[in-house]
């Protein structure tokens, strides 16, 4: 019985607290482990994936990295100070300060340890489950075989290793500035009675207010707001928690209360004080989750519609006039080969041209009025789901042109109104535009350059054409394909084809919708999984972190109603105070955050939606992550409230 | 012989910075021979508790003296005080302190532990203690299936597993029953008597202070007067009660 291992046995009897700290840091390991393995999949890092897909990936294993640094140094940091009562009994026994440092350096590592191994343990039994929802999400028709890379195992290894390295230091470096007088004897602290001022509170509540009509009221401005918006509003709920709640709960006390009430308001006055920062800290990691997921999600939906939009034409191929394509016997073939069907097909004699601006020149397509107006019907025929955006255009006058950009929002005011000179084949001519404009597309945006559109009068063009010299005068080849979602591998039979034709050298362009539209949900799918990922974990911290704060108060709490018991309290009684506080620490945090983020949603509906494709419904995906969210703290709320009621009458 | 020379000893609370000085001890003093049972009394603020720190090591006093066994404790580095505590004292607290997670024999065998000594002798002597003190039955336990008696007893038995100079007592019977309060201050009698060991109780109880054999009162942070028990427990009970009501007003309250 020496005493290095009555130490090991004492943490040991310490797991029970730990638990919600060992679960949290493994859950930690288990995710990035779980990303690494994918990524380091031979099979995922050589295809499959779209390139910024795998960056997002990255990206998601590192923010789980930097999350769980933060998390655990100050899960640990506050689990130290809970004992700060037996570190000074081991003191005031005769323990050295450095034996003691040393005690909890070695007790870090080794739950370091036992985190990293249980991570690294479920990653691999969920490791399996996660490519195959991967290779769902990827619509890969070849499962992604399951293969541990050394890889993998090292980089969490080493970089948790650290993380938990880096955690004993600091944690022992912290104890061992600890005396035994502040632990143990003259420890015997007093709580300060909380005060409140009403300045603070009303500037709490007028922070958040100025925040949120930033965010509702002035969405264009967002670059500019966005710094002020976030801070006025995490510092605006600091101060309502820390002024404004503990005023109002002050002030309750001045009227006369049931005996019930009155320990519910005086208690949760202290609570509230004394967990201001947590609080603070759970709200706007909650508000986070919420809206990043929120956004996410709908982003999604978003994205889907406007695939369509970008790229119109299921099929487009763009050559030189010169250039002999045999293009129309290819898409012939491979339609058979694949049962699809085209409905429209368009040919259309294009331009190229430059036009200056600033300084600069930029190449444009250029097409006639009528043509023009030909592709835009037979859009609108082929997908009803978009017509609404394809509003009736008014055909250019004489010495007018109309300029279309892509990206509206983005471009701002690329092209305002002014004379706009076009230089075809060296010579130049001026027309008048007004303005840009901004939703119509009919040339798909994908792979082809230029991106900007001219649409001139008919008899203009004509003129132009006759100017133009060969290597301007190209040719559109559009088709609508009536199952377009299925002509992937058609698609890809004719790029091959048009490889030989110059795809590569810019002497053709190609471009589909399934592609784009592939690409786009396969991101998304992408980043809703890996931020699914994140947000469980970042909702697991925060419901372990108010959970576990909730047991430093355990001790005290049972002597408060141990003494309430003597005075005639019942367990019943007990039992109600103590379910209302749970109720306010789990779901006033909770709603707070649903507030933040609604308003947060209202401003990203203001932002991108709206300018983007007005009308998309998100909110039902930013109510179903609010929901999940929800039943994730009920869960804890429960938890926590049947272990804490057991434990004080222990 | 004496243990303990408590010379001239002031503490100062506050000043810098914040405002308020507050002078818990105005030059305290008095000894403690070996093999005597002090109590200490004296309303709150008194500066009983600082005190008791003090000659803990816990705490340092801002002027005086303070010798244990020969030693000044304010030659000591902080290491050199930890090493002087695990060997030279025993603790016994209100509220017991013990450790949740270990045994009843766990609890107690730690000051051995801490000092470098394993294996049987420290297995001998951890079983020796408990069956003096009444908890051979209860060594496998874990302190939150003992009653308050119990767990207080187990405290005391941690307090002197590895012989200290002196056992210095905190309130010990603050959180017990008149029972279970009244049959461990019988076991530090028996503990003083048979053993001589040399105890400093802090108390505000008089019927706790009537089984020491010399009751030193002070107030506002001095010594205010000392008796010594020559009678039996019952009379110099009633001495007590008699001194603390000169010494507080007609304020006093019982227990």
């Amino acid at each position: 019985m020496n005493w290095r291992k009555l130490a090991l046995k004492n943490s040991l009897g310490n797991l029970r607290r730990y638990f919600g700290y060992l679960l949290s840091s493994s859950a930690s390991v288990m995710v990035f482990f779980m990303f690494a393995l994918f990524v380091n999949n031979p099979a995922v890092s050589h295809g499959y994936m779209h390139e910024t897909a795998k960056l997002l990936l990255q990206i998601c294993r590192w923010i789980t990295i930097f999350f769980a640094i933060f998390f655990i140094l100050f899960f640990h940091a506050a689990l130290i100070r809970s004992r700060k009562k037996e570190f000074g009994l081991f003191l005031i026994l005769g323990m050295q300060r450095s034996q003691v440092a040393r005690l909890l350096f070695y007790e870090s590592i080794l739950l370091g340890g036992a985190a990293i191994l249980i991570g690294m343990g479920l990653g691999l039994l969920f490791g399996k489950l996660f490519l195959l929802a991967m290779s769902n999400l990827l619509d890969l028709s070849v499962a992604i075989p399951f293969i541990v890379s050394g890889k993998s195992i090292i980089s969490t290894l080493l970089l948790f290793g650290l993380v938990f390295l880096l955690d004993g230091i600091i944690v022992s470096l912290r104890v061992s500035r600890y005396t035994p007088k502040s632990l143990l004897i003259g420890g015997r602290e007093t709580q300060k009675p909380p005060r409140s001022s009403v300045m603070l509170a009303v500037l709490g509540v007028a922070l958040i207010g100025s925040a949120y009509a930033m965010a509702i009221y002035m969405s264009e401005a967002f670059i500019l707001n966005v710094i002020p918006i976030i801070s006025f509003t995490i510092i605006g709920t600091y101060l309502v928690y820390r002024q404004l709640i503990v005023f109002v709960l002050q002030r309750l006390r001045r009227r006369p209360l049931k005996g019930r009430s009155l320990l519910i308001v005086s208690r949760m006055a202290y609570r509230i004080k004394d967990q201001t920062r947590m609080l603070t800290l759970i709200t706007v990691l909650t508000a986070i989750v919420l809206t990043a997921m929120g956004a996410v999600y709908s982003s999604m939906k978003v994205l889907n519609v406007n695939a369509l939009r970008e790229n119109p034409f299921s099929l487009q191929v763009i050559a030189n006039e010169g250039s002999d394509l045999p293009l129309s016997g290819w898409v012939e073939k491979e339609m058979k080969e694949w049962n699809l069907h085209i409905d429209y097909h368009v040919e259309t004699p294009l331009l190229i041209g430059k036009f200056f601006k600033d300084g600069r020149d930029f190449d444009t397509w250029v097409i006639a009025d009528s043509e023009f107006k030909k592709l835009v019907e037979v859009v609108r025929l082929a997908h009803p789901s978009i017509a609404q955006y394809l509003k009736p255009e008014e055909s250019p006058e004489d010495g007018e042109a109309k300029l279309y950009v892509p990206h509206p929002v983005f471009m701002g005011e690329f092209a305002p109104s002014q004379q706009l000179k076009l230089e075809v084949n060296g010579t130049k001519r001026s027309y008048t535009i007004q303005g840009q404009n901004k939703t119509t597309r009919v040339i798909n945006f994908s792979n082809i350059d230029p991106y900007t559109l001219l649409v001139v009068p008919d008899q203009e063009f004509e003129s132009l054409n006759g100017e133009a010299s060969s290597a301007e005068r190209w040719r559109s080849y559009g088709f609508m394909i009536a199952e377009w979602k299925d002509s992937y591998p058609m698609i890809n039979g004719i790029k091959e084809e048009l490889l030989n034709y110059g795809l590569d050298e810019g002497k053709v362009y190609q471009s589909d919708t399934i592609s784009s539209a592939l690409g786009a949900q396969q991101l998304f799918s992408i980043m809703l999984f890996a931020g699914f990922f994140i947000s469980i974990l970042f909702i697991l911290a925060c419901g372990s972190t108010i959970y576990f704060k909730l047991f430093t108060q355990l001790d005290e709490d049972r002597r408060q109603f141990t003494a309430l018991r003597r005075m005639g309290f019942n367990k019943k009684e007990v039992s109600k105070v103590l379910n209302i506080e749970l109720l306010f620490l789990f779901f006033i945090p909770f709603l707070f955050a649903l507030i933040h983020s609604y308003v947060a949603m209202i401003d990203y509906d203001n932002l991108v939606v709206n300018s983007i494709s007005p009308g998309t419904n998100f909110w039902f995906a930013f109510y179903l992550v609010v929901f999940i969210t929800f039943c994730s703290y009920f869960i804890y709320y429960l938890i926590a409230r049947i272990r804490y009621v057991r434990q004080i009458w222990q | 012989m004496s243990i303990l020379k408590v010379k001239n000893v002031t503490k100062v609370y506050g000043g810098k910075g914040n405002g308020a000085i507050y002078q818990a001890l105005r030059g305290i003093s008095f000894e403690v021979g070996k093999g005597e049972f002090v109590g200490v009394m004296g309303p709150s603020g008194s500066g009983k508790t600082t005190l008791l720190n003090m000659i803990a090591g816990i705490d340092i006093p801002t002027g005086g003296e303070l010798i244990l066994n020969q030693q000044n404790l304010a030659q000591l580095s902080p290491n050199e005080l930890a090493i002087f505590r695990r060997r030279q004292l025993g603790f016994v607290f209100q509220d017991y302190n013990l450790l949740d997670t270990l045994t009843v024999a766990e609890n107690v065998g730690l000051p051995l532990a801490l000092d470098g000594h394993k294996g049987s002798p420290v297995k001998q002597r951890v079983a020796e203690v408990l069956a003096y003190f009444g908890l051979s039955d209860k060594m496998n336990r874990y302190p939150y299936e003992l009653s308050g008696g119990q767990q207080q007893r187990t405290a005391v038995a941690r307090a002197v597993v590895h012989h200290p100079q002196l056992l210095l007592a905190d309130e010990p019977t603050g959180n017990l029953d008149s029972a279970s309060a009244r049959s461990l201050l019988e076991l530090f009698q028996k503990l003083n008597e048979e053993r001589e060991t040399t105890i400093l109780m802090v108390t505000h109880d008089p019927f706790a202070a009537s089984y020491c054999r010399r009751v030193i009162f002070i107030k506002d942070g001095q010594v205010y007067t000392q008796l010594d028990r020559v009678t039996e427990r019952q009379p110099f009970f009633q001495k007590i009660l008699d001194t603390l009501a000169t010494l507080e007003g007609n304020r006093h309250e019982l227990a």
